[in-house]
């Protein structure tokens, strides 16, 4: 089974972590990014700073360069971001089976388990891999982070969309595809808060073997940056969601505490070993 | 034509409909590539295995005498053994006009982490994938794999398909290959419970739920995780039944019109579907502890048909 994947290089947060967590395990990684260094929404982004990182740890010399127009600016983000998503994805899967699809602040934890769950889902036919992300919402401490989970504080699956498809899938809008999913999840049934219940899981992996997701875990001025050049910034830009994550990050006991209060929304305080991200 | 292939017998399972029996034969008869035997056996507990003791076919068929195959069925079912770690292949079976639900692609003859089981054997995923269970109307196994594991079970009468299930499940747990072939395609009637037989319904829940229990004890045994799963998911499955009871008792609508004897009953259906699946799951384990007896009584002495 031959096993691509793609990136697409806007963010160095991260960086070297993600792509190292799965780079002996792929035989290509094309490398997607807007050639005058421009975001979907028309912002800055530091594409030449990624391509540096990416230069220092690509050793076997695995990595494609792909540069496009994707700042294109009369079209929605979100459409822009699946354009983008869906000509990297085409030229990743020339000569593969699979191709990853991770975002570059996604880190696998255990990328044998990740492999292992892929070949199962090969073998039963599956057009897609559903895999379980652990969304780290804000760094509290040195090692210490606000991650998302149930109301309870168990860990909560998040699923962003395939973390990777068939070679040859359409994308519907960013990472989506309408194709049979074959669903990794942290329980024998669904943790995902935005699936319904009664959603089949096929395998049960340990948290200690998700993805962890590095989502919101920067400084004030990145994400006030990434909520522009985001393919939600539309939904980020309010102010109440910096505000509420500032507010979260600063009182992390507290929003833990309070979260089978809320309606949605629930966090729990989790250590994480130093230098994981790094 | 003669195969390169594996010898194989066909036993086909008839129930009482001599006319459905003899379409079966037919379209056997039209085969691109003959079988070697076909021996034809009533459907109940006990004649899975004596098929196999009547037979000499390296694999082993058995399919319903509701089934019509297509001219290339065999062939393509026999493709995966070519691989000497497939143990058993199914085919993909449409009900009917149903065209086969191929929305759940990827959910074909899965044991999940909750302890239940897919079907969904009449999806067309497009080449061979791996499963869990075969199907019952149509499923195949190497001889030797069924001689292995010592007897097709005979412990859930009046539903044979259970037989397969737990063959299959147990020759998967043991490191065997399964395959489900979509292109080994039969065709066979609409399953559907005629107008006004909800009481038979919510007996083959109880019945599905109580065997579905011993099914997965003799598979995966007592620790396993997934028997406690599976009686935990049941249960959480039961707050749709509980919901829609509410909903019955709140609303009155075009019901008003109905008898009220008529609404009483629709509306307390719901509470009844609970109790058969919560009393199957719980009578589960007593029958799985009875099987499990019976089958060490019968590792000591292997004349006792018990």
């Amino acid at each position: 089974m031959r096993t691509t994947a793609y990136v697409l290089v806007a963010d160095p947060n991260f960086l070297a972590a993600s792509l190292r967590s799965y780079y002996e395990h792929v035989d290509r990684i094309v490398l997607s990014y807007d050639e005058t260094s421009t975001s979907w929404t028309g912002t800055p982004i530091p594409v030449q700073e990624c391509l540096a990182i990416i230069e220092a740890l690509d050793t076997e010399g695995k990595c494609v360069h792909a540069p496009g127009h994707y700042a294109r600016l009369e079209h929605h983000p979100l459409d822009n971001e699946t354009y983008q998503r869906q000509q990297a994805l085409d030229l990743a899967a020339e000569g593969a089976d699979w191709v990853v699809q991770l975002d570059t602040d996604e880190v696998m934890l255990d990328p044998g388990q990740f492999f292992r769950s892929l070949n199962r889902a090969d073998a039963v036919g599956a057009g897609a891999m559903d895999y379980p992300s652990r969304w780290l919402y804000a760094q509290v401490g040195p090692g210490r982070y606000l991650e998302t989970s149930t109301r309870f504080g168990r860990a909560a699956a998040s699923y962003p969309g395939p973390l990777t498809v068939r070679a040859g899938t359409r994308l519907r809008q960013a990472r989506q595809a309408d194709v049979p999913l074959y669903r990794v999840d942290l329980r024998a049934w669904n943790t995902d808060p935005h699936h319904h219940h009664e959603s089949t899981v096929h395998e049960v992996i340990s948290p200690d073997a998700a993805v962890l997701h590095y989502s919101w875990v920067r400084d004030h001025d990145t994400m006030q940056r990434k909520f522009g050049w985001s393919g939600h910034a539309g939904e980020y830009s309010h102010p109440v969601v910096y505000q509420r994550w500032a507010r979260r990050q600063l009182r992390p006991r507290r929003t833990a505490l309070t979260s089978p209060l809320r309606r949605s929304e629930w966090f729990r305080v989790v250590s994480l070993p130093e230098g994981l991200g790094r | 034509m003669r195969r390169e292939q594996p010898s194989v017998s066909i036993i086909v399972m008839a129930d009482r409909h001599p006319e459905e029996l003899r379409a079966c034969l037919r379209h056997l008869g039209g085969l691109a590539t003959a079988p070697d035997e076909v021996v034809v056996v009533p459907d109940d507990a006990a004649s899975r295995q004596a098929g196999v003791e009547r037979t000499t076919g390296q694999i082993v068929v058995f399919l319903d005498a509701t089934s019509r195959v297509e001219p290339d069925w065999l062939d393509e079912l026999l493709a995966p053994y070519q691989d000497s770690a497939v143990v058993g292949v199914g085919g993909r079976v449409l009900y009917g006009e149903h065209d086969g639900g191929d929305e759940r692609l990827g959910e074909t003859g899965c044991l999940l982490p909750n302890g239940r089981l897919t079907t969904n054997f009449g999806a067309d995923p497009g080449r061979p994938v791996q499963v869990d269970h075969l199907p019952s109307a149509q499923a195949s196994f190497r001889r030797e794999a069924l001689q292995q594991l010592g007897s097709i079970p005979s412990r859930y009468p009046g539903r044979s398909y259970r037989e397969v299930t737990e063959t299959s499940l147990r020759l998967s747990a043991a490191g065997g290959r399964l395959i489900f072939q979509p292109a080994a395609l039969v065709r066979a009637p609409a399953l559907r419970f005629p107008p006004g037989m909800d009481l038979l319904r919510i007996r083959e829940g109880y019945f599905h739920d109580r065997d579905q229990v011993v099914v997965l004890v003799q598979a995966v045994g007592w620790r396993s995780p997934l028997v406690p799963r599976f009686a935990w998911t049941t249960l959480r499955a039961q707050q749709d039944q509980l919901r829609l009871f509410a909903d019955r008792v709140r609303s009155r609508g075009p019901r008003a019109e109905k008898r009220a004897a008529d609404r009483f009953l629709e509306t307390v259906k719901p509470l009844v579907w609970v109790a058969a699946e919560l009393t199957g799951v719980a009578a589960g384990f007593p029958a799985a502890a009875a099987a499990a007896q019976g089958q060490r009584r019968r590792a000591r002495d292997p004349t006792d048909a018990g």
